[in-house]
C-alpha cells in the first residue's frame, strides 16, 4: 500500500472533529428527529442482515460516492496450513460470481468438479511420492491441464468487474494491510443501488475463480527479496514478540490449496458481521440508509464478528535478533502505559521518531551514527486494537558490517532509557500540531477518508461512537515533560536487532 | 394429414418457434437454465443451492449480450438478492476559480474546493517549468534542486528548511519532478495556509540567491536517495515504471545522476528554472480567492522583484512532454507486471472532452487495450486490470496496469500494439462510446471533487492553456458526447506510439532482447550498486573491462589502433541496398564516408570540427553539429570504445549484471558527464562486447536511445590482429522503425593521409 509516510501516524485519534453528534446516535435503522437530521453529516446503520455501515455526507456540490469495504485478512483468520488465504480469497472474489462471469454455470460447475478432482489426484500423488514427476505422472498432469483449460473456456473473470464499472464505478481497487483488505469503489448516487447489488452478489455468491493464481501470487509476495525482505522479516519478528505467534506466517511454505477451504475462509471473512462498509460523498443519509436496509436484507452466511488482534506484551522487555541480507538495523516496539491516552501516545510517537529532527534521530546523530534512517509507525500493526509505537532505525551505509546494528542498538537503548530527559516544549508542540492537524488534512480527500474510516472502524474494532474529537489542546511544558518521562519509564518494549552476517 | 404435409403447411414463423423451443429444451437454456432446470442443476455448494432454490430468475440490467465482452449470463440471477430502485443522481458542480497574473509572468489561481471536509484544509501547488531549460530530469538535477529547497534552512528569515516548516505547521509537502515541471504540493490546515504560502515562496526565492553550502547539498542528496529507496521499498516495481512514464526514461535515474552534480550546477539550474515567468501557483480549499491572490503576491514580492517583467502576456514555456514510445523491460525479482501509458495531449474545452473519451475508449479499464489483453489469458489476471490518470508535463497520461504471466508478456505487447493501431480505424460502438463517456465523466468529477487533484488540475490548465476555466466547458461538453468530434481525438491517440513497460522475474529472454532494457535499478541489489560511489563502481567494473580488452586483442594491441577502414553493407528488405565506405583517422579526427544508394553517391568528410557533404558534385547543406555526431557514431564501435578505455581516455563503471539472450552480461557505463551516455554489454564468459546502448540526437526523432547488437566476431588479418564483429543489428529505441542488420568489413588501420585529400568542396 502506498501511503504518505506520515499517514501511518495518528490513525487512532481519527479526524472526526465533525463526529461530535455521532456519539448521540445509535446503531441500527432508528430514525433521528427531523431537526437532528438536518444537522447530520454521518450515520451508522446496521442493516437487517447484520452488515455495518458508516454513512458520511460530504455536503453540497459533491456528485460522487466513495465506498470502502474492510474485511479481515491475515494470520488471525487464515487457516493454519494456508497463510495468506484470506487475502487471496478477497482478491479472487473480484473474478465473478455464480451468476456473473460464467458462460454456462452448469457446465462450469461440472468442469470445476473435474479440476478439483484432478487437483486432489495431483496432491495425493505429490504426498505419496514426494514430488510430481513429469514422466511418472504424465496422465495426471495431462488430465489436470486439460480440465483446467476446459474450465477457463467457460469463464470470463472480468465480467463481474465490467458490470460493476457499468454501474457506473471507477477506481475499483483493493488496498491491503497486514490484517485487512479494503475494497474501494467510486460511484455516483444513482449508481449506488447497482453497486450495492453487485456487492451483495459478490458476498453471497463469489465463485473465487482465480483463487489458485491469486493464492500463488500472495505466497510469492510474502517472500520478497533483498532489502524488502529484511524489513518484512523484522516487522514480522516484532509482531511475533508482541502478539504471540502472529508474525510467523511469513515465508512458510503452504500446502496444496483446497478450494473448499478457500470458499470456507471467504465466507468466514466476508460474513455481514466481519465486514465494515464506509460510504463517503454525495449521500442523502435517509434515502441511502433505506436503500441499504432494503438491499442488505438477509444473508446465507452466518454473521460472526472477527475480533482485532490483542496486544500481548507481558514482560517489560523482549528482544531477539534476525539475520539480514542487505541492511542492518534495529526495530523497537513500544507499548504506551495505560496512563497515556491515544492522542498523547500519537504525539509522543511523532516526537520520538518522525523525521531527522526527532528525538531518536537527534540522539543517534549525537552518538556518531549519521547514516541512519529513522521512521515511526503508530499504531503498529494498523489493525491492532491497541497498537505499538514502532520505531525503525536502518543503517543506510551499506558497508556497515555485523557491528553496525550493535552500535545502533546501544545508542537506541541509551536514548530510550533516558528518564531524566528535559524536553523542548516547541518540539512537542510541533508534534502535537502534526498529530492533531495532519489527519484532518489527509481527510480532505473523500476517497482517502473512506479508506481510513474503514480501516479504523472495520478492522480495529473501533466503532465510530467511541471515537473522540481529535482537536488536541496544546499542553504546557510540565505536562509534556510528565508524559514523556512517564512513557520512557514505563513503556513495555520489544527490541529486534537486524544483523548482517 | 401426414406429418409431412403439416410441416409443409406450417408457416416459417411457427417452424422457428418450434426450433427455438427444441433448442432451449435440449440445451438446458444456456443463459437461463439455472432458473428453469433447477432440479437438474448440479450443486456447487450450499449457497448456490439455496440461492437457486428461491426460484424465478430476474433479468439482469447490464445490457450485455451474455457472450463476448461483458458476458455474464445476465438472465441467470439470484433472487435471494433483492434489487432496489436507484437514488436520484447529483450533478457535478465545478467551483469558480479566481485567476490572476503578475507582470513577471506568475499565474495565480484560487478558489473553493468541493465537499465539507475539503473546507478544513488548503491545498497549494506551485509548478515551475524547467523542461526547455534543461531537458527532462535526466541527470537528477531537478530532483536535487527541489530537495535542496526542502532541506535548506533560511538564516536570512530565521526559518528552517521548507519541509520542516510545513510539517511543524501540521501539514504535508511533497515534490514531484516530471518531464517538464517541478511541482511543490502543500496541504495544510485551513488556519495555517498563510504561513505555508509565505514559507513556500520565501524558500524558492532564498534558493535562487546563492548556491547551497556543502552540508545543505549533502542533505538534499541524501533526501533524494532516501526518497527513492523508500519508494522502492514500498513497491519494487512502481518507482521504475514511474521513472519511465513520468520522468526521463532514457536518461539517468536521479539516483545515478546524483554523483555528477555539485552545489554550483544545482544553483545554476535553480537560477534558470525557478523564475516567475511561466510558473503557476494554485490554491483550493477553505480560502477566499482574492484573499489568497493578495497574500501570495505579497509573499512572492521579493522573488518577483528579482526577475524582470515578462511583458504584457505571461511567458509560456511548454516543453515537449511526449513520452518516448516503445517497449521497456525491467528484469527484477517481482511478479511480472505490464503497464501501458497513452499520452493525452493538452487540450481545452470540448476538445479536452473528446480527448478524455477517446483515451478511455483506448486505455480505460474497459477500453480496447484492456479487452485485447483479457483475450490472452485466464482468470488469474484479467480481473486485476487497473487504470490511473496521471499528469505529465502539461498533459496527461492514462496508465493501464496489468499483472501478466511472464510467458504472455510478449503476446501482451503485441496485443497492445494492435489495439492501439486500430483505435482510429475501427469506429467506436455505441456501447463503447457510452462506457467511455461515463468513465470520462466520473474521472473528471473525481478530479474536481478531490482537493489535491483539483489544485493540480487548475495548475495544469494554466500551464498548458493559460486558464483553468476550461474545466467547466469540458464538463459541459462531456454531458453531450454526440456533439463532439471524436475522430480527431482518436486519430491523435492512434498516431502516438504507446509506452509499454514490462517488469518482472520471468520475462522471456527474446522480449528482453527486443525491448529497451532498463538495468540500473532492476532490483534492490542493483540499487545497492547504484548507491555506491563512482570509484567503487569503476573498481567493480575493472575485471569485466579487462576481460573485454583481452578478448578484443589485449590492451597493447589496442593501443596501436589509430583508426580504421571499413566497408559496410545493409539490405533493407526487398528495397535498395546501401553500401558505405568509411576511412577514419582517430588521432587526427578525420573521417571520410562514401555512401551509395540507388547509384547516388554521397560523400561526407569531417576534418576536425569542419564537415562537408556533397552528392554527385553538388554541395549539400550540413548541420553544424554533424561532425561531432558522425564521430560519435563511429566511436560507438566496440573496438573504439575499448581503444578509448585502453588509452585511459575514459573510465567505465559497473551498473549491473543482466541476463541477455541467455548470456550474463556486465553492463559497463562510460563515466563522462560531458559526452552522451554509452553502455557496453560485456559477455561475462567470453568478454566480447555484445551490445552497445547509447543516446543520440537523430533529426526528425530527437533524443533517443540507440541499441546496437554485435555478433559474428572474427580476428582481423594483418599486423594488428583484433577481434571485431562483422554483423551489427541496430534498433532505434523510441520509434517503430524496426531493426536493421549491417555487415561490416573492418580493417583496424587508418588509410594513408592521401585518402583524405579529396574532400568535397
Amino acid at each position: 500500500m502506498r501511503r504518505h509516510p506520515r499517514a501511518q501516524i495518528a490513525l487512532v485519534p481519527l479526524l472526526l472533529a465533525w463526529a461530535t453528534p455521532l456519539a448521540a446516535q445509535t446503531a441500527g435503522a432508528t430514525a433521528p428527529a427531523p431537526e437532528q437530521q438536518q444537522q447530520q453529516q454521518h450515520r451508522t446503520v446496521t442493516t437487517p442482515d447484520g452488515s455495518r455501515f458508516l454513512l458520511v455526507d460530504s455536503g453540497a456540490g459533491s456528485s460522487l460516492v466513495h465506498w470502502a469495504i474492510a474485511t479481515p485478512t491475515g494470520p488471525l483468520v487464515d487457516p493454519r496450513e494456508w497463510p495468506g488465504l484470506a487475502r487471496a480469497a478477497c482478491r479472487a472474489s473480484l473474478a465473478g460470481t455464480e451468476s456473473v462471469g460464467s458462460l454456462n454455470p452448469i457446465d462450469e460447475a461440472a468442469a470445476l468438479r473435474r479440476v478439483e478432482a484432478a487437483e486432489r489426484a495431483c496432491a495425493t500423488a505429490r504426498a505419496t511420492d514426494g514430488t510430481l514427476d513429469a514422466e511418472r505422472h504424465a496422465d495426471l498432469l495431462a488430465e489436470f491441464t486439460k480440465s483446467r483449460a476446459e474450465l477457463a473456456k467457460l469463464q470470463n473473470a472480468a465480467a463481474w468487474l465490467d458490470q460493476l464499472r457499468a454501474a457506473p464505478a471507477l477506481d475499483i481497487d483493493l488496498t491491503e494491510t497486514e490484517y485487512a483488505s479494503v475494497l474501494q469503489i467510486t460511484t455516483t448516487s444513482a449508481g449506488l443501488a447497482k453497486v450495492a447489488y453487485m456487492l451483495m452478489d459478490r458476498r453471497e455468491h463469489a465463485r473465487l475463480r482465480s483463487i489458485m493464481t491469486d493464492y500463488a501470487n500472495v505466497v510469492a509476495e510474502a517472500q520478497p527479496a533483498g532489502r524488502i525482505a529484511d524489513r518484512v522479516r523484522a516487522r514480522a519478528e516484532v509482531r511475533d514478540l508482541a502478539f504471540a505467534g502472529l508474525g510467523t506466517a511469513v515465508g512458510r511454505a503452504p500446502a496444496d490449496l483446497d478450494r473448499a477451504v478457500a470458499r470456507s475462509t471467504y465466507r468466514r471473512t466476508h460474513n455481514p458481521a466481519a465486514a465494515f462498509h464506509v460510504l463517503v460523498g454525495a449521500l442523502d443519509l435517509d434515502a441511502t440508509a433505506e436503500l441499504l436496509a432494503a438491499q442488505f436484507r438477509s444473508s446465507e452466511l452466518r454473521a460472526v464478528p472477527v475480533p482485532p488482534p490483542q496486544l500481548g506484551l507481558r514482560s517489560k522487555l523482549r528482544s531477539s535478533t534476525v539475520d539480514a541480507e542487505l541492511q542492518s538495523g534495529v526495530l523497537v516496539g513500544l507499548e504506551a502505559p495505560a496512563t497515556l491516552d491515544r492522542q498523547q501516545t500519537a504525539i509522543l510517537a511523532d516526537w520520538l521518531a518522525n523525521g531527522p529532527g526527532s528525538y531518536v534521530a537527534t540522539a543517534l546523530r549525537a552518538a556518531g551514527l549519521v547514516d541512519v534512517q529513522v521512521e515511526v509507525s503508530y499504531p503498529f500493526p494498523q489493525s491492532a486494537s491497541q497498537g505499538l509505537i514502532l520505531i525503525e532505525a536502518w543503517r543506510t551505509d551499506l558497508g556497515a558490517g555485523a557491528d553496525g546494528s550493535e552500535a545502533l542498538r546501544t545508542a537506541l537503548r541509551t536514548a530510550l532509557d533516558n528518564t531524566e530527559l528535559r524536553v523542548n516544549w516547541q518540539d512537542l508542540q510541533h508534534a502535537r500540531n502534526r498529530a492533531a492537524l495532519l489527519p484532518r488534512v489527509l481527510a480532505a480527500d473523500p476517497r482517502e477518508l473512506a479508506l481510513r474510516l474503514a480501516l479504523q472502524c472495520g478492522t480495529r474494532g473501533v466503532m465510530p461512537e467511541t471515537l473522540i474529537d481529535t482537536d488536541i489542546a496544546a499542553a504546557r511544558w510540565q505536562e509534556y515533560q510528565t508524559w514523556t518521562r512517564d512513557f520512557l519509564a514505563n513503556a513495555r518494549r520489544v527490541f529486534v536487532e537486524v544483523r548482517l552476517p | 394429414m401426414t406429418p409431412d404435409s403439416t410441416l409443409r403447411r406450417a408457416s416459417p414463423l411457427a417452424c422457428t418457434v418450434i426450433a427455438l423451443v427444441g433448442v432451449f429444451v435440449f440445451t438446458g437454456c444456456w443463459y437461463s437454465g439455472a432458473g428453469t432446470r433447477r432440479d437438474a442443476r448440479p450443486v456447487v455448494d450450499d449457497t448456490t443451492r439455496r440461492g437457486a432454490a428461491h426460484g424465478g430468475a430476474t433479468a439482469g440490467d447490464n445490457g450485455t449480450d451474455g457472450r463476448g465482452q461483458g458476458q455474464s449470463g445476465a438472465a441467470f440471477t439470484h433472487t435471494d438478492i433483492p434489487r432496489v430502485p436507484p437514488l436520484p443522481d447529483r450533478q457535478l458542480t465545478v467551483p469558480n476559480v479566481l485567476i490572476s497574473a503578475t507582470r513577471e509572468g506568475l499565474s495565480i489561481a484560487a478558489g473553493p474546493a468541493v465537499g465539507r471536509f475539503a473546507e478544513d484544509t488548503v491545498h497549494i501547488e506551485l509548478a515551475l517549468p524547467h523542461g526547455k531549460l534543461s531537458g527532462a530530469d535526466a541527470n537528477g538535477r531537478a530532483s536535487l534542486a527541489a530537495h535542496t529547497v526542502l532541506a535548506r534552512p533560511r538564516p536570512s528569515s530565521g526559518r528552517p528548511g521548507l519541509r520542516a516548516a510545513i510539517e511543524d505547521l501540521g501539514g504535508t509537502i511533497t515534490v514531484d519532478v516530471d518531464r517538464a515541471f517541478t511541482r511543490f504540493r502543500i496541504a495544510v490546515h485551513q488556519q495555517r495556509w498563510r504561513a505555508a504560502c509565505t514559507d513556500l515562496l520565501d524558500a524558492i526565492h532564498a534558493t535562487t540567491l546563492s548556491a547551497p553550502d556543502q552540508d545543505d547539498f549533502d542533505r538534499a542528496q541524501r533526501a533524494v536517495l532516501l526518497a527513492a529507496l523508500a519508494e522502492h521499498r514500498r513497491d519494487a516495481t512502481q518507482p521504475l515504471v514511474d521513472w519511465v512514464l513520468v520522468s526521463a526514461g532514457l536518461g539517468k535515474h536521479p539516483i545515478e545522476g546524483l554523483q555528477d552534480q555539485t552545489p554550483e550546477t544545482v544553483h545554476e539550474f535553480v537560477k534558470m528554472s525557478y523564475r516567475p515567468a511561466g510558473a503557476c501557483l494554485s490554491a483550493v480549499g477553505g480560502i477566499g480567492g482574492s484573499q489568497f491572490v493578495s497574500t501570495a503576491k505579497q509573499a512572492a514580492n521579493e522573488w518577483l522583484k528579482a526577475h524582470p517583467p515578462a511583458g504584457s502576456t505571461p511567458e509560456r514555456s511548454i516543453p515537449d512532454t511526449l513520452l518516448p514510445g516503445g517497449v521497456y523491460s525491467i528484469v527484477g525479482d517481482v511478479p511480472t507486471i505490464a503497464m501501458v501509458a497513452v499520452q493525452i495531449p493538452p487540450a481545452i474545452g470540448a476538445e479536452a472532452a473528446a480527448m478524455r473519451i477517446a483515451a478511455e475508449a483506448l486505455a480505460g479499464p474497459t477500453g480496447r487495450i484492456a479487452r485485447a489483453v483479457r483475450g490472452l489469458g485466464g482468470a488469474g489476471y484479467a480481473s486485476r486490470v487497473r487504470s490511473q490518470w496521471r499528469t505529465n508535463g502539461a498533459g496527461h497520461i492514462l496508465v493501464l496496469e496489468v499483472p501478466v504471466p511472464g510467458d504472455q508478456a510478449a503476446a501482451f505487447t503485441a496485443a497492445v500494439a494492435v489495439a492501439q493501431s486500430q483505435i482510429a480505424v475501427l469506429p467506436l460502438t455505441p456501447d463503447e462510446l457510452a462506457t467511455a463517456t461515463t468513465h470520462a465523466q466520473l474521472r473528471l468529477a473525481r478530479d474536481v471533487e478531490t482537493p489535491s487533484l483539483w489544485c493540480s488540475t487548475n495548475v495544469q490548465n494554466m500551464s498548458a492553456l493559460g486558464t483553468p476555466k476550461s474545466i467547466q466547458e469540458t464538463a459541459a461538453a462531456l454531458s453531450d458526447p454526440s456533439a463532439l468530434d471524436l475522430t480527431k481525438a482518436l486519430t491523435a491517440l492512434g498516431l502516438l506510439p504507446p509506452t509499454i513497460v514490462v517488469a518482472g522475474r520471468d520475462l522471456p529472454a527474446d522480449l528482453v532482447a527486443r525491448s529497451i532494457a532498463l538495468g540500473p535499478l532492476r532490483d534492490p541489489d542493483t540499487i545497492a550498486t547504484a548507491d555506491r560511489d563512482v570509484k567503487a563502481q569503476i573498481a567493480a567494473g575493472w575485471p569485466y573491462l579487462l576481460k573485454a580488452l583481452s578478448a578484443a586483442g589485449d590492451a597493447d594491441v589496442l593501443l596501436k589502433v589509430k583508426g580504421c577502414s571499413l566497408r559496410d553493407f545493409v539490405q533493407l528488405g526487398a528495397g535498395p541496398s546501401i553500401n558505405r565506405l568509411v576511412a577514419y583517422d582517430r588521432d587526427k579526427r578525420r573521417l571520410y564516408t562514401l555512401q551509395v544508394v540507388l547509384g547516388t553517391k554521397v560523400l561526407t568528410a569531417v576534418d576536425g570540427d569542419e564537415v562537408r557533404t556533397s552528392s554527385d558534385g553538388q554541395s549539400l547543406p550540413t548541420p553544424a553539429d554533424e561532425a561531432q555526431s558522425l564521430i560519435e557514431t563511429i566511436e560507438r564501435h566496440p573496438l573504439f570504445l575499448l581503444v578509448a578505455a585502453a588509452r585511459k581516455e575514459c573510465k567505465y563503471r559497473l551498473v549491473g549484471l543482466r541476463p541477455v539472450e541467455g548470456r550474463e552480461m556486465a553492463v559497463l557505463e562510460r563515466v563522462d558527464a560531458s559526452r552522451p551516455r554509452v553502455r557496453m554489454f560485456v559477455d561475462t564468459e567470453s568478454g566480447l562486447v555484445r551490445r552497445v546502448q547509447s543516446q543520440a540526437f537523430l533529426s526528425g526523432i530527437g533524443e533517443t536511445l540507440i541499441e546496437e547488437s554485435f555478433s559474428d566476431y572474427r580476428t582481423t588479418a594483418g599486423t594488428i590482429a583484433v577481434r571485431v564483429p562483422w554483423l551489427r543489428t541496430t534498433r532505434i529505441g523510441s520509434t517503430d522503425l524496426g531493426s536493421k542488420t549491417t555487415t561490416i568489413e573492418f580493417v583496424p588501420v587508418p588509410p594513408p593521409p592521401q585518402a583524405f585529400e579529396h574532400m568535397p568542396k
